[in-house]
């Protein structure tokens, strides 16, 4: 696992090796395919100079002249999409299918608001392709976003395959996993690590060309915290920081991805938020539970050398309105400029600098939650800069570098009731009296860090035509830093605010953030896609590449390398005709782990001597032995996957069909391992114990006797595996001209498999009362169980378009036909694996000798289990959205989600209850101040 | 039983006016066409479908097989003269048929109008909110969509905040269904409903094609209250129609359409920080109460209607003349376990509607008549779940209505008139207690508005209506009333049983862009009051009144071109 050596080093060379052949290869033609037309004004015809025409996914762009012509040389064989883009009208895409050879016209129309435009696309395009990928991806373009009424990204990834239809709005954490079911979560894998978690987690969130990472979020209470706070550490990034209204595009990335993006395991979602020259534009969304108001905008000047834009975005949502007061808000900015210098114009600086705001405050409501509250609060700031250098031979170097901090504030009061408990505050090892703490209290928690990352890449592209082949090909590193600051995790002592604060489960004492060290990363990536034309216009594209990833030993990058990750990576497509690609990937991809998981908190085991309670305060006695368990693992690394799929997709005259099956294998995911060890407890007779003196007794020295307490330490490990594989179907199919409606629909089935090579000590209460009496010999232990999860669900989008009219209806009903989740563990009495000593040690029983006499206190129910398979009852979901443009490049939606306000359906003798979101409709206004501009002279 | 007093000499007089009320309404007036569901609250200043009740005639939203019991004495509505088109007649206009929309759209047009109102006062039914405020917002219009297909549509979001108690836990307790869920813990709360609804057709030669679907949401919850109540509705609605130019004539269209509602209501009554009290309505006798302390209580609506209607439109003479017809049918459960198969309580109705409208523009198109005469009757049985298929609750109701509206131009004025009579006749009959609502009404209202243009861009107008309800009939007086008699269902039966009148006013400007656009802001001031004393014990408190005002403003909008 461990690899100490620096492999990047021969990567480098091969980098180095392959680029400077590239350079001094002779270029040669290929592929001469040139698109041609006009731009017009949608309704008048009249040419349209100035606008931007370029095809989707590639550098390819040229600007209409005088008379609205343009033309596109080299254009990619195969479905492509054409966008043309001019300040005051709609972004306009127009989906070909391209030839291996020829010349072909288009005439692109623009308009003021998409919703004039036919062929707008209000769902996500799956001809279209991210950028620089030949994965499977959906692409969400700017007007599928403008069209949806959602809060935030979440809401856009709405249109991805296997997402869950929502109500717009920022209630919930808003975690994004791709390609995974749920799973039971039943199985006692350790530290409550679920499928979603580990989906969430490995799914990386690129923003603006940079990562966003949860990795250094320590916001957790830990498994032994009573109180709660809505937290996403653990899991992926909390999207709701980003709001919908500034997205200008989203690309997922369902397949392979190139060996530019790392840190992941599931895929890759990366965002483009809206900036350079934009008419303002306002856009204002109610409902009865939440409101939103938004504006973007941007101006060029210095003759158009320079633009800056800014977004805003305010929205708060009531969670549980008439019932509660619990709320949650969001402020979203960002300013961007964008200047162009040097000769030729060559030298492009992008700078933005991002701030948000987000709380998630749940008060105290004295007819429910009397005592109890909690909020937390996110204030984040993003200051990143691109530079992009234009070299001969195409050729491009692009410096990206970022930093990013993110205040963290969390706190949660809850009542707690105690029996007369000894207890210590004790911080290092060793022997001490304590004090009692009981009755009615008020604990509090207040967990303040802030996560921090400086983040850089610097990466070199050139296409070139080299060997026959047409190669776009990209090599780069990463630098990345993370670390946390703050007060940390911090209470009151004397009122403890966790389960169980003393003995044997262990106890979590205050801690600083600023004193874990920090994780720092680094990559070096080199990746190759390559385009040929066979014989018989038989068009092949591979993209091969390979990629290392680096978790360094100590703080900075120069260290020596604690774990390393080779992923090569590979995707080919074959397109035998103009209308059929035949599409396959494979490619090993990694996660880091994250800060918690290194620097896990130390566990402080409080192991009661004496525990002489009297009446008479002053009489009493309490003297504890601390003990203090590293659950540090030197050797965790990363979370390793590997990914596969294969498909096919048609391109119909005015319609697409994709059929794609994946296969992803997780290995080593990280999740806590629960050791075996053992703490020693010392018992003491006691002298002068007699009631009334006014004084505690003393214990007398040496200690009587002496036993162990065996003790569980969680310590991070990458144990864990998941198998995700699964069946995705999308097809668009053509409009039905006569009532201007099409259909698309998006089917997923997906089964996920999640184990353990752990163990699980049983229910909590029966390994506690073993640890507590030394009586008990042993107690039997199980292996951790393994919990399958599949999903069958379908959304079916009906797409009403009146372009004359500007107004869409889109309908989507999603079928959620199977949910079954299973739990393969051995339930019966027999099942356990062997049993623990008070010596901790786990004894193994063979299977055939679990039925003796001898083992009879070992059969016992494991527990935490599902026993018989659970499945939810087929049911569906409606949601309906109503567009229509305004006057003035206005637009007026009503979207109603649950529009039927099923609540879903009940359960039955075997199944469990469904339970939908129910009805939430409301408003949605927008307008840009385009149109002014256009009104004067 | 009570019989609501008369003068010594009343009987054969009231005959006699009753006779004369009769042909009056014959001759001249108009019904109303059923009024959006959210407009079932007590407003005094009409709600926006008033006066412009051709507009909505289209809605597959309108109830069917339902009437609506509204406030007495509404006030009549004005024309409007400077917000909406003069009133039109067709199967589309009229009957509601989608298909004829594109043969009979014309111009287009649209709008955009915010409202903000406000009601309050102690003239109401139990289940009423004593004071509201509403907010408003509506965007409706209808255009041509090519050369042989136009479509119409209509957006509304309302919201109501009702700051004094609401004991009702329904979105609909003025139905003609007697089953009604109320909770003695009232609670200020806010309603929020939105409706949007379309309607699309094309001509393929003689014969068009149509369809217009809807949707009506609402969520109501309550304000800081100690027992929540969330209420949701969810009711989708579509209507199909064709309609047929009479080969050898381009003058007469036939056309038949068929409807479908469902409405699906959830209630939810949290008792976490207090007691209540929930009664199932389901009648005049006291329901047995459900007392919730820690509670949830929670019931399910479902209510699905069905309509069939024929129609036939005409031109005679260069007037416009179109008569139509409409059956309908609906069915309504209740049920409160969250089991499989649950046993309900049940409402059914069968309605039949149709009636009569012309219309016809004189000298020179400067004064247009429009008259519409419109009769809708409905019979309906409530089953409860412990009474298996014994009716326990009977109501037939008939509703005759007629208008006539009257506009002239004579530059730079123009003058508004309408006149409206309604007759309302309701018996309802409790199987189970004995009792027997019999409630006659006559409303007669009469609005006039005048406007004029002021300069090149400005009109002014300026209106008054006024409106009467006198009931006649007789409703059940138990002895002894128990408490849920005496508090909510005897003081709404007196509530009817009650003379009532109603007055209104409005002051309108509108500037017209000379452009595409009109903007427009309008004023209204209303109010109700009981006519005398009310002669039933638990009638309306003498003085007693309510009173609203309306501000709207917003845009008319004209086609491109």
């Amino acid at each position: 696992m461990m690899a100490r050596s620096c492999p990047w080093r021969s990567l480098v060379m091969v980098l180095v090796a392959g680029l400077v052949g590239l350079a001094s290869a002779p270029s040669r033609s290929f592929a001469q395919v040139a698109v041609t037309g006009r731009v017009v004004e949608a309704r008048t015809g009249a040419p349209i100079a100035g606008a931007a025409v370029s095809v989707e996914g590639t550098q390819i762009t040229v600007v209409s002249d005088t008379a609205g012509r343009y033309l596109l040389v080299r254009v990619p064989p195969g479905p492509q999409t054409l966008r043309a883009e001019r300040l005051g009208f709609a972004v306009t895409r127009l989906g070909i299918n391209v030839p291996a050879r020829g010349t072909i016209e288009q005439v692109l129309r623009m308009a003021e608001t998409p919703l004039a435009l036919e062929g707008i696309m209000v769902t996500a395009d799956v001809a279209g392709r991210a950028r620089g990928e030949l994965g499977t991806a959906s692409v969400v373009g700017a007007d599928a976003i403008r069209e949806r009424t959602a809060a935030t990204l979440a809401g856009v990834l709405e249109l991805v395959p296997g997402m869950q239809l929502q109500a717009p709005g920022l209630e919930a954490i808003a975690q994004v996993g791709l390609r995974s079911a749920p799973t039971s979560g039943t199985t006692a894998l350790g530290g409550g690590t679920t499928a979603a978690d580990l989906a969430s987690f490995g799914t990386l969130v690129v923003l603006d060309g940079i990562p966003l990472s949860n990795n250094a979020n320590l916001q957790s209470l830990g498994a032994r915290a009573e109180l709660t706070f809505a937290t996403a550490a653990g899991g992926g990034v909390d999207v709701r920081r980003i709001p919908a209204a500034s997205l200008e595009r989203v690309e997922v990335i369902r397949g392979v991805p190139s060996a530019r993006y790392g840190d992941l395991t599931q895929g890759a979602i990366v965002v483009d938020t809206r900036t350079a020259a934009i008419a303002p534009e306002f856009l204002a969304r109610y409902d009865p539970r939440s409101g939103e108001l938004a504006t973007v905008g941007g101006w060029a000047f210095a003759n158009g050398g320079q633009a800056a834009s800014f977004t805003f975005d305010a929205a708060r949502t009531r969670t549980q309105p008439g019932l509660s007061d619990d709320h949650a808000r969001r402020l979203a900015g960002q300013l961007a400029h964008r200047v162009t210098l040097g000769v030729q114009e060559r030298l492009t600086m992008d700078t933005r600098l991002e701030a948000f705001l987000l709380d998630d405050d749940r008060p105290e409501n004295s007819n429910v939650r009397v005592g109890r509250a909690s909020w937390t609060r996110e204030r984040g700031l993003r200051l990143s800069e691109r530079a992009r250098l234009d070299l001969p031979f195409d050729a491009r170097l692009v410096l990206t570098g970022s930093y990013s901090r993110v205040e963290q504030n969390a706190y949660a009061t809850s009542p707690r009731l105690r029996g007369a408990e000894p207890f210590t505050d004790r911080t290092t090892e060793g022997r001490a009296e304590g004090r009692f703490v009981m009755g009615r209290y008020d604990a509090e928690v207040n967990v303040d860090g802030v996560p921090q990352m400086i983040y850089s890449r610097l990466e070199l592209a050139a296409e070139r035509g080299w060997g026959g082949w047409q190669h776009e090909l990209r090599a780069g590193s990463e630098l990345r830093r993370e670390w946390n600051a703050g007060a940390g995790y911090q209470f009151d002592m004397e009122f403890p605010p966790q389960a169980t604060f003393n003995a044997v489960q262990g106890y979590d004492r205050p801690r600083r953030f600023d004193a874990v060290p920090p994780l720092a990363h680094s990559a070096f990536y080199i990746d190759d896609r390559l385009t040929r034309t066979l014989a018989g216009d038989v068009v092949l594209n591979l993209q091969a590449g390979l990629r290392v990833d680096m978790l360094h030993e100590a703080e900075w990058w120069l260290s020596g390398a604690r774990d390393s990750r080779v992923q090569p990576r590979l995707n080919a497509e074959l397109m035998p005709l103009s209308w059929l690609r035949l599409r396959a990937g494979w490619g090993a991809v990694a996660k880091l782990p994250t800060l918690g998981q290194l620097h896990p908190a130390p566990q402080y085991h409080d192991v009661v001597n004496v525990n002489w309670f009297a009446n008479d305060p002053a009489e009493r006695l309490a003297i504890l032995t601390t003990f203090i368990k590293d659950p540090t693992n030197p050797q965790l690394g990363f979370a390793r996957a590997t990914k596969a799929e294969a498909g096919f997709e048609l391109a119909l005259p005015d319609g697409f069909i994709q059929l794609v099956g994946f296969s992803d294998r997780v290995s080593g995911g990280i999740s806590l391992r629960q050791d075996l060890e053992f703490v020693l407890r010392d018992r003491y007779q006691l002298s002068d114990s007699t009631l009334g003196t006014g004084v505690p007794p003393r214990i007398v020295e040496p200690a009587t006797r002496t036993d162990t307490i065996p003790v569980l330490v969680g310590r991070p490990d990458n144990l864990v595996m998941q198998r995700n594989r699964g069946l995705e179907l999308i097809a668009l199919l053509p409009q039905i001209r006569p009532i201007r409606t099409r259909l698309e629909l998006q089917a997923v089935w997906m089964r996920s498999r999640l184990e353990s090579d752990g163990y699980f000590h049983g229910r909590a209460d029966r390994f506690s009362t073993f640890q507590l009496n030394e009586t008990i010999p042993r107690t039997p232990y199980w292996l951790a169980g393994i919990e399958e999860g599949e999903r069958v669900m379908a959304t079916y989008r009906v797409v009403h378009h009146q372009p004359s009219l500007g107004f869409v209806v889109t309908a989507a009903i999603q079928h959620n036909i199977h949910d079954r989740q299973r739990d393969r563990t051995a339930v019966d009495t027999l099942a356990f694996e062997g049993f623990v000593t008070r010596a901790a040690e786990r004894v193994p029983v063979p299977p055939e000798a679990r039925g003796a006499p001898e083992y009879q206190d070992l059969r016992v129910p494991r527990g935490n289990t599902l026993i018989e398979p659970r499945s939810a009852p087929a049911d569906w979901l409606a949601t309906v959205q109503v567009s229509k443009t305004l006057p003035l490049s206005g637009r007026l939606s009503f979207w109603a989600f649950n529009v039927m306000d099923n609540p879903g359906e009940y359960a039955g003798p075997n199944t469990q209850r469904r339970v939908y979101p129910r009805m939430r409709f409301g408003l949605e206004l927008s307008a840009s101040t385009g149109a002014f501009g256009r009104l004067l002279p | 039983m009570r019989t609501r007093p008369r003068s010594a000499d009343g009987g054969a007089r009231s005959r006699r006016r009753q006779a004369l009320r009769v042909a009056v309404l014959a001759v001249v007036f108009m019904g109303v066409p059923p009024r959006p569901l959210h407009a079932q609250g007590a407003p005094v200043a009409p709600a926006a479908s008033q006066g412009a009740e051709w507009l909505y005639a289209w809605s597959p939203l309108a109830p069917l097989a339902d009437l609506p019991r509204t406030v007495p004495g509404s006030a009549m509505a004005m024309p409007r003269l400077l917000t909406m088109p003069a009133p039109r007649v067709g199967l589309f206009w009229t009957a509601g048929n989608p298909a004829a929309l594109v043969t009979e759209q014309g111009q287009g047009w649209s709008s955009l109008e915010a409202e903000l109102s406000s009601a309050d006062g102690d003239y109401r039914r139990p289940l009423d909110a004593g004071s509201e405020r509403r907010t408003r917002a509506l965007a409706q219009g209808w255009a041509a969509a090519g050369e042989r297909s136009a479509a119409a549509g209509r957006l509304s979001l309302d919201q109501r905040t009702s700051r004094s108690p609401v004991h009702a836990a329904v979105a609909f307790p003025f139905g003609s269904s007697p089953l009604v869920i109320m909770d003695t813990a009232g609670s200020a709360m806010r309603h929020s409903a939105a409706r949007v609804e379309g309607a699309g057709s094309v001509n393929l030669g003689r014969a068009s094609l149509g369809a217009a679907l809807g949707m009506d949401v609402q969520e109501s919850r309550t304000l800081a209250a100690p027992v929540p109540r969330l209420i949701r509705v969810a009711a989708p609605a579509a209507t199909v129609g064709v309609a047929l130019a009479v080969p050898g004539t381009d003058r007469v269209q036939v056309g038949a359409h068929a409807s479908w509602q469902r409405a699906r209501q959830s209630v939810g009554l949290y008792s976490i920080g207090g007691a209540t009290r929930v009664y199932q309505l389901s009648g005049y006798r006291d329901a047995p109460p459900m007392d919730l302390a820690g509670a949830f209580y929670n019931r399910d609506i479902q209510r699905e209607s069905r309509a069939a209607g024929i129609a036939t439109a005409a031109v005679v003479g260069g007037t416009t003349v179109v008569a139509f017809g409409e059956v309908a049918s609906t069915s309504e459960s209740h049920t409160s376990l969250q089991v499989l198969d649950p046993p309900s309580d049940d409402w059914s109705g069968e309605g039949l509607t149709y009636g009569i409208a012309a219309a016809r523009a004189f000298l020179r198109d400067r004064l247009a008549l429009h008259g519409t005469i419109r009769r809708a009757a409905l019979e309906g049985t409530a089953r409860l779940d412990e009474s298996g298929d014994v009716i326990v609750f009977a109501a037939e109701e008939d509703r005759l209505e007629a208008l006539l509206d009257a506009r002239m131009r004579l530059h730079p004025w123009i003058f508004g008139f309408r006149v409206a009579g309604t007759r309302d006749m309701r018996v309802r009959i409790d199987s189970v207690a004995g009792m027997t609502a019999r409630i006659e009404s006559w409303t007669s209202a009469a609005a006039a508005e005048v406007a004029r243009s002021v300069g090149t861009n400005l009109s002014l107008a300026l209106g008054l209506g006024v409106a009467s309800y006198k009931p006649a009939g007789s409703i059940p007086d138990p002895r002894p009333p128990g408490s849920l008699f005496l508090g909510y269902i005897g003081p709404e039966l007196a509530f009817y049983g009650t003379d009532a009148t109603a007055y209104s006013s409005t002051i309108t400007a509108a500037w017209d862009t000379r452009g595409s656009a009109t903007f427009f802001l309008q004023a209204e001031m209303g109010s109700v009051s009981p006519a005398g004393t009310s002669g039933f014990r638990l009638g309306p408190a003498v003085g007693a009144s309510r009173t609203g005002w309306a501000v709207r403003a917003g845009a008319t909008l004209k086609p491109p071109g």
